[in-house]
């Protein structure tokens, strides 16, 4: 069955799927070709009818928000955000790594669109690989003339830069990215303005994930029906899931949206390793709300049917966690991660994430009181929408999560003195 | 213009209002950290939550537009919720020295903490809180204490956009961030100490104020800064017959909420080396006298027939004190008063004015203008009033009645110095650069024997028999 739905990565195994020979091979640059000759707003129009929701985390309607570009003479930017660092997410890495053209072809699609003559790609500073092949795939579409002037020898100019971050989780956030790029300290911004108001260098601008861009030229080619034929009615296409964590086969797979999470862990990814049991499961990226063994059987990979169940389908990070994980070192490792990569510029989150992250390695250290739990929720919730970005949000959702639907565990550690598990992670890599 | 609903009391706004400018505009407070009047939107300290009707979450009230009939509430319990929250979290890894820093007693978060927070600390007595770094000389004017900051990014702007010297910045991320200054760098600037008025809390402390005085012993006065023609509206802080400190007072016409550092160092002046006591010279020494010598001495040098007589007046004199001695130089038959204003000084695009002096807009306006050193070299004898700031005046052996707040040249060569008051000490109208009338009340009482040069003025046309009416 995921065999059939392959969008993203229908060239991914190929020998050197990543070089425009490849790509040019397979059909590459056609859906560019075909959209330079359509009217902008056709191609925001079609993207938008093929239900292409952004797959960076927030689910907005990418053929929607090319639309908000206001309509005057300023220079605009298309800025892609291939600053993949939420713990658990490594999609976007396998794009640029695999089949960097499909994205730059994306980019064309999108900028032609917007009426952009200018593109970024934000890419992470620790993926070393996968800015090196979609530098190297710029540089052969600068050759080929898809890229540059008269861009396939029509009116069309366009220029696309590869940009490398210098290692901070928060410019993954689109205004803090803007803010990086222009050469300053990597800080959200408060909105509005708005990006296609006011985004990078003042001019107005619209951040997409990789993701979304590389779905683009399927879209053009095939046309929204095709693409709406994968997936559900209100999330349609197919996504990149990526697991990681107690299961045979962890990796990148792209699946048709709305397929059930067990039968994606279960016939997708191998199944639990060494037939672990499920202890719980973290939907979409690490800040997502956890999900129980028992919940995670009722839900589906869409975004639909995890907002219901209270979390969310963010990135479309899956984190496996079986029996005999110590669930308060988990979420120790999360909240030192949040504390080290927030920005600092808001009090609630400077402070609150290294509140927490002290808070979680007493506990687990077993120095813990039993007012530490209550005090954590109560530090969370206090994080929770009251700063600029939506970092504390992310660092106070999963600690309001684990210990709603994990408490006696906390409560274990306090209790015994000590961490109840003889080793806190029991399966080594 | 847009009205907008706050606690449910009904305000007209201009268009582009914030709301934190509305609530403060009209009389209802809103506590913020950040949130300068004079420096670009920040939004990161959180403290002015407010509850928008309509809006899903809280608002910092300091970046959001007031749109027509807009409901805004400040008081409701969330925001009070929403302020203890956050002051919870700003106190976290604040060392909490009230007893040893220098800005307890004028502390934003002090005062907040009484207003709305008080709260118990969550904190467990182990809890260890970050440690930075402490007392770092920052440059010749400043000493950094980095625990005491609360990270409200003011001391940034205000050198990025104000003072436009980027030299500081913020260093590491999370609950590590630190203000430092850029490598090599330090805070050498004409308004560095502006830095100690927008810092909230303790962070920020000047190297020639700390650990002087308990602020709450200082009595702040308003007046006018006489360094330079800008005029910049000032507090005088004294306690006990001594200036402690000069800091700027808000006027958003003429220095906002800015002082120079020379402006405020000037306050030495009216402590130290300051003319207490009349004097007069008895054998080629200058010796103290009664004020009753010295007018009759000085009386029988500006007597009509006594010889030439010649006035000069400092630019940094008051309309009134130059009102005064025109009147006097011609009911003494004397030539109109000249005017000293000294060398031209450093000049910016921010306060500083050339033009090293507090009121010669104002004094030529009444038509003083003549050249000193011309008024000496024609005179056999004259009679000079000085001010703060002083200038060099050379009386080349002529005979000379000298009303000054201080120790000069001028008063050095002369036959009488009569100790005059300050412009602290004094009331008076200065007029600026913009030609603005600046009027202000004494700060304090004079110095020593010291008297207001007009009184004093007024004792010579006694003594002289003339009315200067």
């Amino acid at each position: 069955m995921a065999d059939e739905a392959k969008v993203l990565t229908r060239n991914w195994g190929k020998p050197n799927s990543h070089t425009i020979g490849a790509y040019l091979q397979s059909g590459g640059y056609e859906a560019a070709k075909k959209a330079l000759a359509m009217e902008p707003a056709k191609v925001s129009q079609t993207v938008l009818d093929a239900g292409l929701r952004g797959r960076g985390g927030a689910g907005f309607p990418t053929g929607r928000k090319w639309t908000f570009m206001p309509k005057d003479d300023r220079p605009r930017y298309l800025c892609i955000n291939a600053d993949e660092g939420e713990p658990g997410t490594f999609k976007d890495r396998d794009i640029m790594r695999f089949d960097p053209h499909m994205l730059i072809e994306g980019a064309i699609i999108a900028c032609w669109a917007m009426g952009c003559k200018a593109a970024y790609i934000y890419v992470r500073g620790e993926f070393v690989e996968p800015a090196d092949r979609t530098e190297a795939a710029v540089k052969e579409a600068y050759a080929k003339g898809f890229l540059g002037k008269n861009i396939f020898g029509t009116q069309y100019s366009l220029d696309v830069v590869v940009h490398r971050g210098a290692g901070a989780y928060i410019c993954g956030e689109e205004t803090s990215l803007m803010s990086s790029l222009e050469g300053r300290r990597g800080y959200p911004k408060i909105r509005p303005p708005f990006p296609p108001q006011r985004g990078v260098f003042g001019m107005p601008t619209t951040i997409n994930n990789v993701e979304s861009i590389a779905a683009v030229p399927f879209i053009i080619n095939n046309g929204p029906a095709a693409y709406k034929k994968f997936g559900t009615e209100k999330s349609p296409g197919t996504k990149l899931f990526s697991i990681s964590g107690h299961v045979r086969k962890p990796g990148v797979y792209e699946v048709p949206l709305g397929m059930p999470l067990m039968s994606f862990i279960r016939d997708v990814a191998g199944g639990m390793l060494h037939n672990m049991k499920l202890k719980a499961v973290i939907p979409g990226g690490s800040s997502t709300p956890i999900l129980t063994a028992e919940e995670a059987e009722k839900v589906n990979l869409d975004y639909e049917s995890l907002a219901a169940a209270k979390t969310m389908l963010g990135s479309g990070a899956i984190i496996v966690i079986a029996e005999g994980t110590c669930l308060v070192k988990s979420l120790e490792i999360l909240a030192h991660f949040y504390s080290h990569e927030s920005c600092s510029q808001c009090t609630p989150c400077r402070e609150g994430t290294g509140w927490m992250a002290q808070i979680l390695h007493r506990l687990h250290d077993g120095h813990g009181r039993m007012e530490d739990i209550d005090l954590l929720t109560s530090l969370a919730d206090g994080m929770m929408g009251r700063t600029i970005c939506p970092l504390a949000d992310a660092a106070a959702m999963p600690v309001q999560s684990f210990i709603k639907k994990f408490r006696a565990e906390f409560e274990e550690h306090v209790s015994k003195k000590k961490c109840p598990y003889p080793d806190p992670f029991p399966v080594k890599w | 213009m847009p009205k907008v609903f706050i606690n449910g009391k009904e305000f007209e706004v201009a268009a582009g209002t914030t709301v934190l400018q509305a609530a403060l505009a009209n009389g209802i407070y809103i506590p913020h950290f950040c949130y300068h009047p004079h420096l670009p939107i920040s939004g990161c300290c959180r403290m002015c939550l407010v509850e928008i009707e309509g809006m899903p979450k809280q608002q910092i009230s300091c970046a959001t537009t007031v749109a027509d009939n807009m409901k805004v509430q400040t008081e409701s319990p969330a925001v009070q919720k929403s302020r203890q929250i956050v002051m919870e979290f700003t106190l976290k890894n604040h060392p909490i020295d009230c007893p040893i820093c220098d800005k307890a007693g004028e502390c934003t978060l002090q005062d907040f903490y009484m207003r709305f927070d008080g709260q118990p600390s969550r904190l467990f007595a182990d809890d260890a809180k970050v440690h930075k770094g402490k007392a770092l000389v920052m440059g010749p004017t400043l000493v950094l204490d980095q625990e005491r900051c609360i990270l409200c990014d003011r001391c940034v702007r205000f050198m990025r956009e104000v003072a436009k010297d980027e030299c500081l910045t913020l260093a590491q991320r999370h609950d590590r961030v630190a203000i430092t200054t850029f490598p090599g760098r330090e805070v050498n600037n004409p308004y560095s100490l502006c830095l100690t008025d927008v810092c909230p809390v303790g962070a920020w402390t000047a190297r020639d104020f700390r650990f002087r005085k308990r602020v709450w012993f200082l009595k702040p006065m308003p007046s006018i800064c006489p360094s330079c023609a800008r005029g910049c509206n000032i507090f005088i802080d004294q306690a006990d017959f001594q200036v402690y400190r000069i800091w700027p007072r808000r006027n958003d016409q003429i220095n906002r909420s800015w002082a120079c550092d020379q402006g405020r160092m000037a306050y030495h002046a009216l402590n130290d080396r300051r003319l207490t006591q009349p004097l007069v010279k008895k054998g080629g020494v200058l010796a103290p006298a009664s004020w009753e010598e010295a007018i009759a001495a000085a009386a029988k040098i500006l007597q009509p027939g006594a010889g030439k007589l010649g006035t000069i007046i400092s630019a940094s004199a008051t309309n009134e004190e130059g009102a005064a001695l025109t009147k006097l130089a011609s009911a003494l038959g004397a030539a109109a008063p000249a005017l000293l204003f000294g060398q031209p000084g450093f000049e910016d695009e921010i306060l500083m004015r050339a033009d090293l002096n507090a009121n010669r807009a104002g004094l030529e306006k009444l038509g003083i203008k003549g050249d000193p050193v011309a008024a000496v070299a024609q005179s056999n004898a004259v009679l000079v009033l000085e001010a703060l700031p002083v200038h060099d005046l050379d009386l080349f052996g002529k005979a000379g009645v000298v009303l000054s707040p201080t120790h000069t040249k001028a008063v050095e060569q002369a036959q009488v110095a009569l100790p005059a008051a300050a412009f602290s000490e004094s009331s008076g109208t200065f007029v600026n650069f913009q030609g603005i009338e600046q009027p202000f009340q004494p700060a304090m009482a004079p110095r020593g024997q010291a008297k207001p040069a007009l009184a004093i003025l007024k004792d010579l046309a006694q003594k002289l028999g003339k009315r200067m009416e």
